[in-house]
């Protein structure tokens, strides 16, 4: 079955073609240019962006031969709820026009299913770990289909501990890259940054506290730490200090969730598992509880629509099917 | 106007939870202070008060989170990502008369939008104490 994915979730206008966990065709219309002057994706601009490409979008997949879709799937929550509606609205369109079944499918569940594309792929009881803009949880897949939260962060998501310390180190948008990025060159340990609820029992994360950390770091402008040149703290040093803290509560949580349950597949999802850091780390300590980390590339682990068009697949096998009053929501994970 | 210090995230909770308690459906508080300074403790503390279950996490990238609490249902909004002339409309806010509503990050708000609304100071002091104005 050929599953037409549609994503407008965020700030992305992402269309893919997938039969059978294989992409037949995709396209992506991202908006961080359109962004990047206001430090984060501002609703209204995004909104209109996908209204503007979701008809060229689509048109890419559906002329790129991979042949005509038999259903459609499409993200109706959480996200930005502008931005959610065009793609809806596309999708219900479509489906409607061609008389073909549509559903719709949860964008955090659709993180954890974009695994399904790897070579090889992992395979239930799946144990992951989820972090992006404005996402933080750990999900438990124990049977295909089966998609349980474990815990989720109780102030701000990874991604948005990553943006708000680039702003503060006045490093650019997005800041997980520009992070990633300055702190290539400088020393992870160079500042103690508190790691919150990392020895708590539960599965929950916390990230705000560790961004004022930084910040107060910054205004002390410690001065053990200062290059003694300028008298200023090493941006380089901070950021990747913050990158460490972040990637060191998020594999070590990932992975002792996984242990305490004895599952043996890790799969990390979400902007924020583009990370090298986090990869590295995640590996390392998968590795040593005999734990397989599978991580997509980082085309699969941003926004897209494929990861929809599999967990889209997967809901249409188990008979799921939406009309066209389905709606949107901004918020709630399952 | 009454200026309290706080000294720790859980004391800027409890005083949210203390001015949670006498928010009505329909009021409108504005939460102005800088990153870190603990609007969203705050607004936990707000949450608490209005009976709200589970955690009230940041909703920087959603724009609006909506619970509905056992005394009070409460809408938290986060204009960090606005820019000028924030289109309340788009947020589908008619629908909620029946709730409090908490603003983070109220800059771009224009003043009629809610001439009624109640402001709240946030500011740094330290690391951990914080100069908390309320109305």
């Amino acid at each position: 079955m050929r599953v037409l994915g549609i994503d407008t979730s965020c700030d992305e206008t992402s269309v893919a073609l997938v039969e059978d966990r294989v992409i037949l065709a995709e396209a992506v219309y991202g908006q961080n240019a359109l962004h990047r002057p206001f430090g984060g994706v501002v609703p209204e601009i995004a909104a209109r962006a996908h209204a503007e490409r979701m008809v060229p979008v689509l048109d890419e997949v559906l002329t790129a031969g991979g042949g005509a879709p038999d259903a459609v799937a499409v993200t109706n929550g959480p996200g930005l709820i502008g931005p959610l509606l065009v793609g809806l609205s596309a999708a219900k369109a479509f489906a409607f026009a061609r008389g073909l079944p549509l559903v719709g499918v949860n964008h955090l569940q659709a993180h954890v299913a974009a695994a399904y594309l790897l070579d090889p792929a992992p395979a239930p009881p799946i144990l992951a770990l989820i972090a992006s803009g404005g996402h933080t949880l750990l999900f438990e897949v124990p049977e295909p289909g089966t998609y349980q939260r474990l815990g989720q962060t109780i102030d701000d998501a990874a991604g948005e501990c990553f943006d708000k310390v680039a702003a503060l180190l006045g490093l650019s948008y997005p800041g997980g890259p520009a992070i990633e990025e300055a702190a290539k060159d400088g020393d992870a340990f160079s500042f103690a940054l508190p790691r919150p609820l990392k020895n708590h029992a539960n599965d929950d994360f916390s990230f705000s506290g560790l961004k004022t950390s930084v910040l107060y770091k910054l205004k002390g402008q410690d001065k053990r730490r200062a290059d003694p040149d300028t008298a200023t703290i090493k941006v380089a040093d901070m950021a990747a200090s913050a990158q460490e803290a972040i990637a060191d509560v998020l594999t070590f949580k990932a992975v002792r969730a996984a242990r305490r349950r004895g599952i043996k597949q890790l799969v990390l999802g979400g902007g924020v598992a583009a990370n090298t850091r986090l990869r590295e780390l995640a590996v390392e300590r998968a590795a040593a509880a005999g734990i397989t980390v599978f991580v997509p590339p980082r085309s699969l682990c941003t926004d897209n629509a494929a990861m929809i068009a599999i967990r889209g697949a997967e809901l249409l096998a188990a008979g799921a099917r939406d009309d066209l009053y389905l709606d949107a929501y901004v918020g709630g994970t399952p | 106007m009454r200026e309290v210090v706080t000294h720790s995230p859980e004391e800027t909770r409890a005083l949210g939870q203390e001015i949670g308690a006498t928010l009505c459906a329909g009021d409108v508080l504005l939460l102005e202070g800088d990153l870190g300074t603990g609007k969203t403790q705050f607004v936990k503390g707000i949450g608490d008060a209005c009976g709200v279950q589970g955690e009230v996490t940041s909703p920087t990238y959603a724009l609006m989170h909506r619970y509905q609490g056992n005394r009070l249902a409460l809408v938290h909004l986060d204009l960090y990502r606005e820019t000028e002339g924030v289109a309340l409309e788009d947020l589908d806010l008619a629908d909620e008369r029946d709730a409090a509503i908490v603003v983070e990050w109220p800059r771009h708000l224009t003043d009629y939008l809610w001439p009624d609304a109640r402001r709240v100071k946030l500011e740094h002091v330290n690391e951990t104490t914080r100069r908390i104005t309320l109305p």
